[in-house]
């Protein structure tokens, strides 16, 4: 039986956990579907996010599905269905990721900020012409924001991914990629600052609000 | 007293609030007195908003009736 195919987004339309999970734990056909129909969008953008390659995050998002599909027993109803299909969606992408032949890691080096021996900036910062609140506003910002985000280096792309757009947390995030907190911790920071880096002329390029 | 160096390395922590009252009081009257470091967090906090709004806000893409069925179908093999 096909249902009907729910708004990518739209909340208010989403099946409620506690209607979906019996029929899912019982094995019923059309509740698999809602599920897929309900939360597939959304669990594209995300493997998409990781993965950057169409063709790759559609195999992730099934093979996440089917994953799901074989854990729901083991699903103890702790969080809500979404935020369990998420995090299956992250780790298929990861494995995804650490399967694929690795480029040689580039270095974030350049793209951190440098000090003087007395520890003053090397290159002091200059204003942003916007701010936050306007920043986030500028769609053509927000274009390069995607775009630069793809160029960090690896490692460090993935544990911004992870910390900031994911919203994992620290310890999860340490836990997926075999390091310690304190390491995943000092990436994020390092991503962020290599990103600041890379926005900073198209930002102060800008004309101000 | 923190250099700049070191009021940059914490700004991850402080932007989160995960520095202690001491550290917080400190980095925060660096940010008062120094402008270099104060654009640097005020673009550095920027930076993690705009990467948070881009990504959060956009709508989820269609899944398509294809990719639906090629899930469903899978998981019909499978099971």
């Amino acid at each position: 039986m096909t249902e009907p195919a729910t708004t990518p987004g739209d909340l208010d339309a989403l099946p409620r956990d506690e209607d979906l999970l019996p029929r899912l734990r019982a094995g019923d056909e059309a509740a698999f579907e809602t599920m897929v129909r309900a939360y597939g969008g959304r669990m594209l953008a995300v493997a998409r996010r990781f993965l950057g390659n169409e063709e790759d995050a559609r195999d992730v998002l099934q093979e996440a599905f089917l994953a799901a599909f074989r854990a729901l027993d083991r699903f103890e109803g702790k969080s809500r269905l979404s935020t369990w299909l998420h995090r299956i969606v992250v780790n298929a992408a990861l494995m995804r990721l650490r399967s694929r032949k690795r480029k040689p890691e580039t270095s974030i080096e350049d793209l951190l900020p440098g000090f003087l021996e007395n520890g003053y900036q090397a290159d002091p910062s200059l204003p942003w012409p916007v701010n936050a609140d306007e920043a986030v506003q500028r769609r053509e910002l927000r274009e390069v924001v995607r775009e630069k985000i793809q160029e960090l280096p690896e490692n460090y792309r993935i544990v911004l991914l992870l910390r900031d757009i994911e919203d994992l947390d620290t310890g999860e995030t340490a836990r997926l990629l075999g390091i310690s907190a304190n390491a995943a911790k000092i990436r994020l920071h390092r991503a962020r600052q290599a990103l600041r880096t890379l926005l900073d002329p198209h930002v102060r390029g800008m004309i101000g609000p | 007293m923190m250099t700049c160096r070191e009021v940059i390395e914490a700004l991850g922590d402080y932007l989160e609030h995960r520095t202690d009252s001491a550290r917080t009081r400190i980095v925060a009257a660096h940010l008062d007195s120094c402008p270099e470091c104060f654009y640097y967090f005020n673009s550095y906090k920027t930076t993690v908003m705009l990467a948070r709004k881009e990504f959060k806000d956009a709508p989820a893409p269609s899944l398509g009736e294809n990719t639906v069925r090629e899930i469903l179908d899978a998981r019909r093999r499978r099971s």
